[in-house]
């Protein structure tokens, strides 16, 4: 049903694509068995799936669905490494954004 | 029933609040820290205009004792949202006491009402308050929240100020005389401040023609700032003992000036005496006043800052050198010095030298997280740091910038290098160029390398798109340093500038490569050490290969292709048989750092200025 378009996302583009799949990497702030919370722009909860070995500290991306309550229920999560730019990744998110034609499907 | 509810209601109102708060207002936030009252009546004030909120009046009772009061526009939607009614019983979270005319009045910042007590008739038989002195009782904020109620005083730039606070700042209190330390000025001098001790000085004497004398000076610190308060003389013997580092005082009665700068590092125009009158006494409560406030800088942010700056810092200490003794050229007088190494999570170490019994005494290990305050900028050797005597240095201290530190340094810093601010040379390639940075266009378009004898040297960012693969070495000189190509004499290889004969040579790789990026393409030579990082192998293996297994050679070839690399290049123009053509020679190849090609990039989309 849902596209297999992931656009890249932080906390504050949440509430844009509520119901949607999205691709988000924030760093790893809280492990609470199967919650977590990262660190992208801003905490946000990451409902985790039965494989997912996240580090506390690392950067990670997980691709999942934002539910309504901002949070996201996780397909998959990619480890991304303790030396990962978030500064360089932001950007990234942002020109995302601004010429989205190039990355996803307008809403 | 009804009888429940009146004695539910009377148990929760803080019957003698309002005589405290007005006539006996010492210790109030102990007696009455969050005062309940009955609103026995709401009126509302005719409005003075579309423009502005509507006022409400009310009459608050302790059933002892009734008072006017104005309920502030800020809290005004208790009324709107319906919840307080006459009747109600409220609890006051914020207010301010003060004297109209000669009549007691509350102005109630906010309040909110305890809705399960419901509303009820007045109770009791209130009377009005009785006032103790005809004075005047100047508005003075009750409320010291964390958030600096009084934080921008006149313009003054504020910085960013990191608090270490032990409890919750929102904390409710209803005391009328705490004053902000921000709020001090010669223009006002009936205040009391609560605060903390940060830093006592020695006792320091002078001889002068007019006389002897002794002072001494700490550093008083609160949630709204800091400020220097100096004993002299007689106040200086009352007063040393008594005031303790780290311990909280209620301090008034000082005269307040303009700061003499050169004395103090502290941000505040102006600063304090102890006078005869002035008042110090030990606070029990202190745990709103904050220990320590830190506004810190990173090793990295020193390039920026100028000499002579006042900072604080935090860093992990990577090196403890030994305590040393130096005498001042000026006063003869010896001062011990230790000098420290410390890193932070910008990959950057500088030096930072510690001075006095702070310096023998230290016993910090390397590895522990230091927080500085009051660290004076040098630029001895690029940039330097020293700990001022009004500074201070507090180990492995319990803030979350220290456990980020430490965090980090377990799991990266530790085997980091870093940048020394001590070499000046950061981003300056061999040779004291900075990077050109082109696109291959740009290099064909601007012509670089046309201009006659003189060469053009540039950076580009390129992927290696085809490596010629024959003819790609040639045998050179063994001797260090020279790699002059040597003849086959038989038995054995000789060098003509060296004069010596090698056993064998070794082989250095001029190699030629084809590089594009997405805006053009370009040749390149490259001699040994460039050819090495394309290749990833020496020369001499390379030979080897090609003699004894030509696809393993021919392999090497074929991985190479595809990789990007930053290529320092130089343009030149050449002649070869009367024709003149221009020239791209690698003089580094280096791989690629993603995360910094990956700013370079949203530097150059910023500068395109896409709106959204």
């Amino acid at each position: 049903m849902a596209s297999a378009e992931t656009p890249r996302v932080t906390s504050r583009y949440l509430d844009a694509f509520t119901s949607k799949n999205v691709r988000i990497v924030g760093t790893v702030t809280k492990l609470m068995g199967t919650d977590a919370h990262i660190d992208s722009e801003g905490q946000v909860r990451i409902l985790l799936g039965p494989d997912s070995h996240l580090t506390m500290g690392h950067a990670v991306e997980v691709i999942g669905k934002v539910n309504h309550d901002l949070s996201i229920k996780a397909f998959r999560t990619t480890d991304f490494g303790d030396r990962f730019d978030m500064g360089a990744h932001l950007k990234l998110v942002e020109a995302s954004h601004v010429v989205k034609e190039l990355f996803y499907t307008p809403v | 029933m009804t009888d429940q509810r009146v004695a539910a209601a009377r148990a929760q109102i803080t019957t003698g609040a309002l005589d405290a708060i007005f006539n006996e207002n010492s210790n109030l936030e102990n007696r009455f820290p969050v005062p309940v009252f009955q609103c026995v009546q709401i009126k509302k004030l005719g409005s003075q205009g579309d423009s502005n909120p509507e006022r409400y009046r009310i009459v608050l009772s302790d059933v002892s004792n009734f008072v006017q009061s104005m309920l502030a526009t800020q809290a005004n939607h208790v009324v709107h949202d319906d919840k307080l009614k006459k009747g109600s019983i409220v609890r006051l979270k914020s207010y301010q006491a003060n004297a109209v005319k000669g009549k007691r009045i509350l102005i109630v910042l906010d309040l909110e009402v305890i809705e399960h007590l419901g509303e009820m008739d007045k109770i009791g038989e209130p009377v009005a308050l009785m006032v103790k002195e005809e004075q005047d009782i100047k508005p003075m904020n009750t409320t010291i929240s964390g958030d600096g109620f009084y934080g921008n005083s006149g313009g003054k730039p504020q910085q960013q100020q990191q608090q270490v606070q032990k409890s919750l700042p929102s904390r409710p209190t209803g005391n009328t005389s705490i004053y902000p330390i921000e709020g001090l000025s010669p223009y006002h001098n009936k205040w009391t401040i609560k605060a903390r001790v940060t830093n006592k000085s020695d006792i320091k004497t002078w001889h002068k023609q007019t006389g002897d004398g002794k002072l001494f000076s700490v550093n008083l610190l609160d949630q709204s700032g800091e400020i220097k308060a100096t004993g002299f003389n007689d106040q200086c013997d009352l007063l040393y003992e008594q005031l303790q580092e780290g311990s909280v005082y209620y301090i008034s009665g000082c005269k307040v000036q303009f700061a003499k700068k050169q004395f103090s590092t502290l941000p505040n125009d102006y600063e304090l005496t102890f006078e005869r009158d002035s008042v110090v006494e030990k606070a029990e409560d202190s745990d709103e006043v904050p220990q320590v406030q830190y506004n810190f800088s990173t090793v990295g942010d020193l390039q920026t800052i100028e000499k002579d700056a006042t900072i604080d810092i935090i860093a992990v200490l990577k090196e403890v050198h030994e305590v040393s003794q130096i005498v001042s050229k000026t006063t003869s007088r010896p001062y011990d010095k230790r000098d420290l190494t410390i890193v932070d999570e910008s990959g950057y170490s500088v030096r930072m030298t510690i001075w006095g019994k702070g310096a023998v005494s230290f016993d910090a290990n390397p590895e522990a997280v230091v927080a500085f305050k009051g660290v004076k900028v040098g630029d001895f050797g690029g940039r330097s740091l020293s700990l001022l005597s009004s500074g201070s240095m507090a180990v492995d201290p319990d803030i979350p910038e220290a456990h980020r530190l430490k965090g980090w340094y377990d799991s990266n810093g530790r085997t980091n290098n870093f940048a020394s601010h001590s070499n000046l040379a950061s981003a300056v390639a061999a040779g004291g160029r900075t990077d050109v940075i082109k696109t291959i266009a740009e290099v064909r378009d601007e012509n670089l390398g046309l201009n006659g004898e003189e060469a053009d040297y540039f950076t580009t960012k390129a992927t290696v798109v085809y490596v010629k693969n024959e003819n790609f070495a040639y045998p050179g000189c063994m001797s260090e340093g020279c790699s002059k190509k040597v003849i086959d004499v038989g038995d054995g290889w000789r060098c003509e500038k060296c004069n010596i004969v090698h056993p064998r040579p070794e082989y250095r790789y001029i190699m030629q490569a084809s590089i594009n990026d997405p805006f053009g393409q370009i040749y390149v030579s490259c001699f040994d050490d460039q050819a090495r990082v394309i290749l990833g192998r020496t020369a001499d293996e390379l030979m080897e290969m090609a003699e004894n297994d030509p696809a393993a050679k021919d392999k090497v070839f074929e991985d190479s292709i595809c990789k990007s690399y930053n290529f320092r290049c130089k343009a030149k123009m050449d002649t070869f048989q009367d024709q003149q053509r221009v020239r791209y020679q690698a003089l580094s190849v280096t791989p690629l750092d993603y995360a910094k090609e990956a700013t370079k990039l949203a530097a150059l989309i910023d500068s395109y200025h896409l709106t959204g």
